[in-house]
This record gives C-alpha cells, sequence and structure tokens, in this order.
C-alpha cells in the first residue's frame, strides 16, 4: 500500500516533469537524456501518451499556418532600401556642406543672417514691430513680408533692410 | 565559402562604404525579415515599412559591425526589438474572403499551396483563426513563436535574438501554444457541428 503510494507519488512528478518537456521534445531541442527519459516515460503513461498527441497537432497546424512563403516580388524592398540610404546619405552630405559653410571665419556674420531669415520666416518682425514705440508698419496684400520696421527710419522694404542692392516694389 | 561566412564579408565590405555588398544582403536576408514581420503584424505594408526600418539602422550602424555572432543573430535582434518597443496597429489586412473565389487578392505574402480548393478553404480558415489568436500573445511569446515556426530559429538562435535564455524561451513557446490551444477550443466549442 505505502510502496504504491510511493509509487504513484514518484509518477506524478515524472508526470509533471514530463509535460513541460514535450514542447521541447516536439521541436527536438531535448539533448539525447533528456528525449530517452521522456520516450520512457511516454512507454507507460496514458496521460502523457495523450498529451503528447495534442501537442503535434496544434505543432502541425502552426507549422502549416505560421512556415515560411515566398514573398510576391512587388513587395521587394532592396530598391526602396537603397533609395533610403542614398536619400539620407544625399540629407547628411548637405548637412555636411552647410556646416562648412559656416565655419570659424564666417560665423559671426552667417549666424546673424541666418538668424535674420529664421525671423523673417517666424513673423517675428511683427512682433517687434508692435514693440518698437516708433516703427511704421505697413501691410501689403499683395506682399505679405513688406513690412517696414526701422527706428526713425523711412519706411523700406525689408529685403532691402536685409541686404545690399536694389530692391523692386513688385 | 558558408551563408554564415558571405554574410559576415558582405556586411564587412557594406562597414567599408561597399553599398552594393549591402544591397546583396538585403536581397539575401528580406525574405526572412518581411515574414517575420508580416506574420507579427499581419499587414504587408507595415511588414515592408518595419523590413525596411530593420536595413536602414543596421546600414547606419555598420561601421560598429563586430563579426562576433552570425549576421543573422544580429539582423534579427534589431528586429525583435523594433517589434517589442513599436506600437502596431493590431488591423487585420485588408483581403477578400475566400468564398469570391480569387486567390490573387487573398494574401499578398503566402502563395497558395493546395490543389484541392475544398482542403485549401479549411486549412485556410484555421489558418486565419491561429492568426487572429496570434494578436492576442504577448509581443514577446508572438515573437519567439514566429522566430520557431516561420524563420525555424533553434532555442539558441532565438536566445541570441531575443536576449532570453534558452530556458525562458522554451516557457515563452510553452506559454504561446497554451494560449492558443485555448483559442482553437474555444472555436471549437462555439462552431456549430
Amino acid at each position: 500500500m505505502k510502496t504504491d503510494r510511493k509509487k504513484n507519488r514518484s509518477m506524478k512528478r515524472e508526470q509533471k516533469h514530463v509535460e513541460r518537456l514535450l514542447s521541447a521534445y516536439i521541436f527536438e531541442e531535448l539533448d539525447r537524456q533528456k528525449a530517452e527519459r521522456v520516450e520512457r516515460h511516454l512507454a507507460q503513461c496514458e496521460d502523457c501518451a495523450r498529451a503528447l498527441k495534442h501537442e503535434e497537432e496544434l505543432h502541425r497546424s502552426l507549422t502549416g499556418t505560421l512556415a515560411r512563403r515566398t514573398i510576391d516580388p512587388a513587395y521587394d524592398i532592396t530598391g526602396s532600401v537603397r533609395a533610403k540610404i542614398r536619400e539620407r546619405e544625399d540629407r547628411e552630405s548637405i548637412s555636411n556642406r552647410i556646416s562648412k559653410v559656416f565655419d570659424m571665419r564666417f560665423r559671426p556674420a552667417a549666424a546673424y543672417a541666418l538668424a535674420a531669415s529664421i525671423g523673417l520666416a517666424a513673423g517675428i518682425l511683427p512682433i517687434l514691430t508692435f514693440l518698437s514705440p516708433s516703427a511704421a508698419v505697413a501691410e501689403s496684400e499683395a506682399d505679405p513680408l513688406a513690412v517696414e520696421y526701422l527706428m526713425d527710419a523711412p519706411p523700406q522694404s525689408l529685403t532691402a533692410f536685409y541686404f545690399d542692392g536694389e530692391v523692386s516694389d513688385e | 565559402m558558408t551563408d554564415i561566412d558571405l554574410d559576415q564579408k558582405l556586411m564587412q565590405a557594406a562597414a567599408e562604404g561597399d553599398a552594393d555588398s549591402f544591397g546583396e544582403l538585403v536581397r539575401r536576408h528580406q525574405g526572412s525579415v518581411i515574414n517575420y514581420f508580416y506574420r507579427y503584424t499581419q499587414n504587408i505594408e507595415t511588414a515592408r515599412e518595419l523590413s525596411q526600418e530593420v536595413f536602414l539602422r543596421i546600414y547606419e550602424a555598420r561601421k560598429r559591425y563586430r563579426p562576433t555572432a552570425k549576421f543573422t543573430t544580429y539582423l534579427f535582434r534589431v528586429a525583435h526589438n523594433l517589434a517589442i518597443n513599436r506600437v502596431i496597429a493590431k488591423k487585420r489586412p485588408v483581403s477578400i474572403p475566400m468564398e469570391t473565389g480569387d486567390p490573387d487578392t487573398l494574401d499578398p505574402v503566402i502563395a497558395s499551396e493546395s490543389d484541392n480548393p475544398e482542403e485549401a478553404a479549411l486549412v485556410s480558415e484555421e489558418s486565419r483563426f491561429i492568426e487572429d489568436a496570434l494578436l492576442t500573445l504577448s509581443e514577446r511569446e508572438r515573437s519567439a513563436l514566429i522566430m520557431k515556426y516561420t524563420l525555424d530559429m533553434s532555442y539558441a538562435e532565438i536566445a541570441d535574438a531575443t536576449g532570453d535564455s534558452e530556458s525562458a524561451v522554451d516557457s515563452l513557446l510553452m506559454r504561446a501554444k497554451r494560449k492558443l490551444r485555448r483559442e482553437l477550443e474555444k472555436r471549437d466549442v462555439s462552431s456549430p457541428g
């Protein structure tokens, strides 16, 4: 009686152990020793033999569904990867060239010109114009950038203020 | 020269500025990467975008490449991290159901392998169910399952790619299959006859 109980407990422990190994067993991931232990147990345990059968059915379904397939050539990405690499390299090259332009000799003037351009684009000048006590602001529907700003200076086109040379008002 | 040696040679040439070598690497491995992401996202366009992103990241890091592991380990480490970290829209791909009998539009990736239309329909229905059930898995479970079944990677290769131990990979796969089995049982219980 005691021996039977001990045998049952031992069998249950072995059953639990083998159940945990079934997945790896089906994948053939067990070393020879463990695989043989599983096979010895399966020969004596109907529950585990049944469990293995269910695992194998699921394994077959998953293999059928998830197995690797041939990709339709329409989805080939070789060309698009090459194009994106070229695009990124071109962007880096432009960025490197701009950095060279803004080297130590030109930095102050270039920084001023860059800041002015950014200011224009951001519309800072209208705000500065608003804050300035004696600024004259002219808005033109034809030219949204024709905002004249200068303290105590006659109105000029914005372009003339920042760049030398003649500017024609269009 | 083995495939592994060829990959390393191509990658080293790419690191030295040979773009054609990198193109060859893309050509050699895009099928695996697209398959991985297609199974993961179930959307071919998303799979293509993510696949491109993997190769671009590898290209950008090409000068830091050291052949301490197989190129495919490196490749799928990048792919796995991108899959796990990216928010993937859990949408089914737009496809025309089998009933319309238009096999060309059923699946952009998978070629039909059955000559028997009835058998193909049954397989297709179960496959669709499994694909839906995949989305109920965690990202790590899904990734491990796809690496095992779609890419036929060993436990050791999956462990290298994911940064997990082999026993963790085994646990992930067991859990994944247990969940899928439960979903399939639910379907069998709820489907008539």
